[in-house]
């Protein structure tokens, strides 16, 4: 096992994308959601976030994928950030 | 036992009709989920609402607000919900501001309310009423909604992570693509965003539901459902529904409780700076606006010069054009802070833009002190 990486799932809220990636631990969520809606082709005006649905927990855009954040294996979810109240 | 309105509330256990009505919630925003937190926090008795809202009613609102009806089309959102409000329940008191919320509401209302719902369009929005609720010590609970997804957060009045815990860089330059180099307001085309009426009250729903167990709760560790610092998110399309916790940002600069709080009798119409320096015996102080105040727009050609006195980011681009020269010549002449020797420190303050109820931080360079104006209208 590599430590500087680590080998997760990325899935959409949707499930309409999902991959299993290896990325180096010192990468960001901010990257990661950059990265994702790019080759994803995700919605452009829309804000995104991370959760990792294995720990419950959602990640700051800063937050490198640590091991105390991230374990090989866990389920980081991009979700929308809902910013609408829209009427 | 007679039977009257709350009949059924009275049968769950855990239930306190007295502690709703003795309750006062704010409502920042009327839009779709805004029109069902009304209407269901009138249903339930909550004593005291207060509507805050600068919009108007449009045609195509109508298929998401519960409120409102085809001949409210052109009028107050806050004013026609609180009316609507009012009606279905008369034992409450609903109270509105038809204004905004960062510049039209002191942060003296902020800090008589229980609990303060979110129900907001923007991130510009969601940042000022974060910065208002943490500095007032109030809890306040965002909802937000896409086409099929909705998620609600709980901020703690003190404690957790806040809503600017968790800006990204893509957010803060999305924000600030609304205003110029300048400052001002860029006019910028509003992006249409699709949705219902299902997804906007199943968002409302959780978050009322969140401020009853909080109104109905001593302390946060005590409280069922989320805790200070969660955020529910539900998909619609498949069906998941989970709690995350949320991550406080330790350099967060929204962390910031203001107290304590010295409440004067004098209101911002009777108070200027000047005034306000002396009766808090500080006649070296500054005191803070809290924004940037335009107080002139400047041509460089010509060298005319414009007063305005207005909030510099409710000033539209538009500003810039000197009509003399015929050529976007003019730049804005901005202040944030009054001190004795100020040319404006003898203007009342509410003719700068301070609304009934502010509390102004003044400074002397060894530390800050709070002051809460007082006001006339009711909430």
């Amino acid at each position: 096992m590599n430590r500087r990486t680590v080998s997760i799932i990325m899935q959409t809220a949707d499930r309409t994308r999902m991959a299993q990636v290896t990325v180096p631990r010192e990468m960001r969520a901010g990257d990661l959601i950059k990265t994702s809606t790019r080759r994803w082709s995700l919605s452009f005006g829309v804000n995104y976030q991370i959760a990792n649905i294995s720990t419950g927990q959602m990640l700051l855009p800063d937050d490198q994928l640590t091991p105390e954040k991230v374990r090989d294996g866990d389920t980081l979810m991009l979700q929308p950030l809902a910013t609408h109240g829209i009427a | 036992m007679t039977e009257d309105r709350y009949a059924r509330h009275y049968l769950l256990d855990w239930w306190d009709q007295d502690k709703l009505a003795a309750a006062s919630v704010m409502v920042a925003g009327a839009g779709a989920i805004g029109n069902e937190a009304i209407k269901m926090l009138a249903l339930m008795g909550i004593g005291h609402i207060l509507i805050v809202d600068f919009d108007r009613i449009e045609i195509s609102n109508l298929s998401r607000t519960v409120l409102f009806r085809e001949t409210d089309v052109g009028h107050s959102k806050a004013e026609v919900s609180a009316a609507r409000a009012q009606n279905i329940n008369p034992d409450i008191e609903v109270h509105y501001v038809d204004g905004d919320l960062e510049h039209d509401v002191g942060l003296g209302v902020y800090r008589a309310m229980d609990i303060v719902l979110g129900c907001l369009d923007s991130i510009d929005a969601r940042l000022a009423l974060n910065r208002a609720c943490r500095r007032a010590g109030v809890p306040w609970i965002d909802a937000g909604i896409e086409a099929t997804f909705a998620e609600v957060s709980f901020f703690g009045s003190d404690e957790g992570a806040c809503f600017e815990c968790s800006m990204s860089s893509q957010m803060w330059e999305q924000r600030n693509q609304r205003f110029s180099c300048s400052g001002l307001r860029s006019e910028a085309t509003e992006r249409k965003f699709p949705t219902t009426a299902t997804v906007a009250s199943i968002a409302a729903g959780i978050q009322v539901h969140e401020a009853l167990l909080a109104l109905h709760t001593v302390s946060n560790s005590t409280k069922p459902g989320m805790a200070f610092g969660q955020k529910l998110t539900l998909m619609l399309r498949p069906y998941r529904l989970q709690v995350l916790d949320m991550p406080a940002n330790a350099q967060c600069l929204a962390h910031e409780r203001w107290e304590p709080i010295e409440v004067l009798a004098c209101g911002p119409r009777e108070l200027s700076a000047l005034d306000l320096l002396e009766r808090a015996g500080l006649p070296n102080g500054a005191v803070e606006l809290g924004f940037d105040l335009l107080t002139e727009m400047r041509c460089l050609q010509c060298g005319r010069a414009e007063p305005v006195l207005r909030p510099v980011e409710k000033c539209p681009r538009a500003l810039t054009h000197c009509p003399e020269c015929d050529t976007e010549s003019r730049r804005p002449e901005t202040l944030s802070w009054l001190d004795a020797a100020s040319h404006l420190a003898r203007r009342p303050l509410a003719d700068l833009g301070i609304p009934e109820y502010q509390v102004l931080a003044i400074h002397d360079g060894e530390g800050r002190r709070y002051f809460q104006l007082s006001g006339e209208y009711i909430f």
